[in-house]
């Protein structure tokens, strides 16, 4: 297990090192702070009566999960494999004394870190910029989200996870990256024209974590949905690691 | 003698129909070992069949007794290589690069990472950004990366690339350094041979995918040739007799 601990520390750290990284941190940590000021301005304008200290996490959630956080997890897994095989330096770590398939599950848990540092930190800062901001206090919005963040987790894993499938089908990343963005586009827009689409697409469960908010979805909606989402995930893992495993450096 | 790396009738087919075909060898501890040819005749492809890098059709290999093909881990945990170009990751330094190979060696001394830079003079510059590096600089960090964990068995792949006459003949003399004080065994693919000669103390010619010849370079040369002229005349017989078959 020591090979697979340290090839995920060194996944991590070589993530922490590219400047995509940064400035998407930096958005996490901007994008809520100016939200709640313009949405502020916008309530003394207008006297409009916005719950924008509890509110606030759920919107920012709403706003990421929809776009942005998708499209960071998919430029990571991009760099992390096709990247890296344009770069030829994925062979720097595949002639060191650790397995194909741990270097693969190092470079996906890496993925998954990350993808929950983004949603703690944005919890974190749309929950503080809202109370601070706003000056309200923690109503049942905030209540949700404590439940909506770790829930949508699960969706940003599937979808991270499916573009670290994607990613391996090329070898440059460019080529990568576009196709990604065609399919995310395609997945979203599809369902308005065939509805039955969206109960088979993984990207219609990206808003998963309203189930959760409120008075909720049932139990059964839940279960179906979870296992759904974990085939999803087992599925996409296999079918990375088979090409991965497979792949002549 | 102890046989640290095993090559057994290993097979390698391409679709452009190239490859290596029946590739046996071994090297024993101590060995410097020249694998002599040229461009195209197939030594890198077995160099990476042995660090697991492609998959061969047939054929098995072993190091320091552990099939790579079953005991991955095992097999590469006191080997370092240098194989094909030195690339690094460019947005870190040259430490960076180093600590993340570092961290897959349990009992690797802290200090180990100064000790490799200061081996192959990049001390000075091991903050800096390897995208900044000249391809001599990048060629001398893909050694100390190789040499990093202390290994037992160390794969060169053309490792005189891009450096100097002074460059080279540093890395000749890491060579043999390591070889007397250390007993590290060399398994080292390059063309050239004038370079191959004054080092290796036994030699692999391929050609053409097949491995045409092995043995002591001592006994080899005992007709008063250079090694560039043995193995030239080693492939123009090659060369003949698949003409006359």
């Amino acid at each position: 297990m020591h090979s697979l601990k340290a090839n995920t520390i060194n996944e991590i750290e070589k993530i922490w090192h590219r400047r995509k990284t940064k400035v998407f941190l930096l958005l996490t940590l901007l994008i809520p702070v100016i939200s709640t000021l313009l949405l502020s301005l916008l309530k003394n304008k207008t006297s409009i009566v916005w719950g924008l200290g509890g509110d606030l996490p759920m919107l920012m959630l709403n706003l990421f999960t929809f776009f942005l956080l998708p499209m960071m997890l998919s430029v990571t897994a991009v760099d992390s494999f096709s990247g890296e095989a344009a770069a030829r330096t994925m062979k720097l770590v595949l002639v060191r004394p650790i397995t194909r398939a741990k270097a693969f599950a190092a470079k996906v848990l890496a993925l998954m870190v990350y993808a929950a540092i983004y949603l703690a930190m944005l919890w974190i800062v749309s929950s503080v910029s809202g109370w601070a901001i706003a000056g309200e206090g923690l109503t049942g919005g905030f209540a949700d989200s404590v439940k909506a963040y770790p829930a949508a987790f699960l969706p940003m894993a599937a979808i991270g996870l499916l573009s670290v499938f994607i990613a391996q089908c090329f070898r440059n990343g460019s080529g990568a990256l576009t196709t990604i963005v065609f399919v995310y586009a395609a997945a979203k827009l599809l369902p308005l024209i065939w509805p039955q689409v969206s109960a088979w697409s993984v990207f219609s469960y990206s808003d998963w974590h309203v189930l959760w908010t409120g008075s909720g979805a049932s139990a059964g909606k839940l279960f179906s949905s979870f296992f759904f989402l974990l085939a999803y995930i087992i599925m996409a893992y296999t079918a990375g690691l088979l090409l991965f495993e497979r792949k002549q450096w | 003698m102890d046989t640290l790396l095993e090559v057994q009738d290993v097979t390698k087919r391409y679709s452009n129909g190239r490859g290596v075909r029946n590739v046996s060898f071994d090297v024993m501890k101590g060995d410097i070992f020249g694998f002599i040819g040229p461009n195209g005749a197939g030594k890198t492809t077995v160099l990476k069949i042995i660090l697991g890098l492609i998959r061969p059709d047939e054929g098995n290999v072993r190091i320091f007794g552990h099939p790579v093909a079953e005991a991955f881990e095992q097999a590469m945990n006191r080997v370092g290589c240098l194989i094909e170009t030195a690339d690094a990751y460019e947005y870190m330094s040259a430490y960076d690069n180093l600590k993340l190979s570092a961290r897959f060696y349990l009992d690797l001394p802290k200090t180990r990472m100064d000790q490799v830079l200061e081996q192959v003079g990049l001390a000075p510059y091991k903050h800096e950004r390897v995208s900044g590096y000249s391809l001599g600089m990048k060629q001398r960090l893909g050694l100390a990366s190789a040499l990093l964990s202390n290994p037992g068995l160390v794969l060169l792949d053309e490792p005189a690339n891009g450096l100097d006459i002074e460059g080279m003949a540093d890395v000749r003399n890491t060579i043999l350094r390591l070889s007397k004080e250390q007993g590290v065994t060399f398994l080292i693919a390059s063309h050239l041979m004038h370079d191959l000669g004054m080092i290796a103390n036994k030699i692999g010619i391929m050609h053409n995918g097949n491995l045409i010849r092995t043995g002591n370079v001592d006994e080899l040369l005992q007709g008063g040739n250079t090694l560039e002229q043995f193995v030239l005349a080693q492939i123009q017989e090659e060369k003949d007799a698949k003409q006359h078959a």
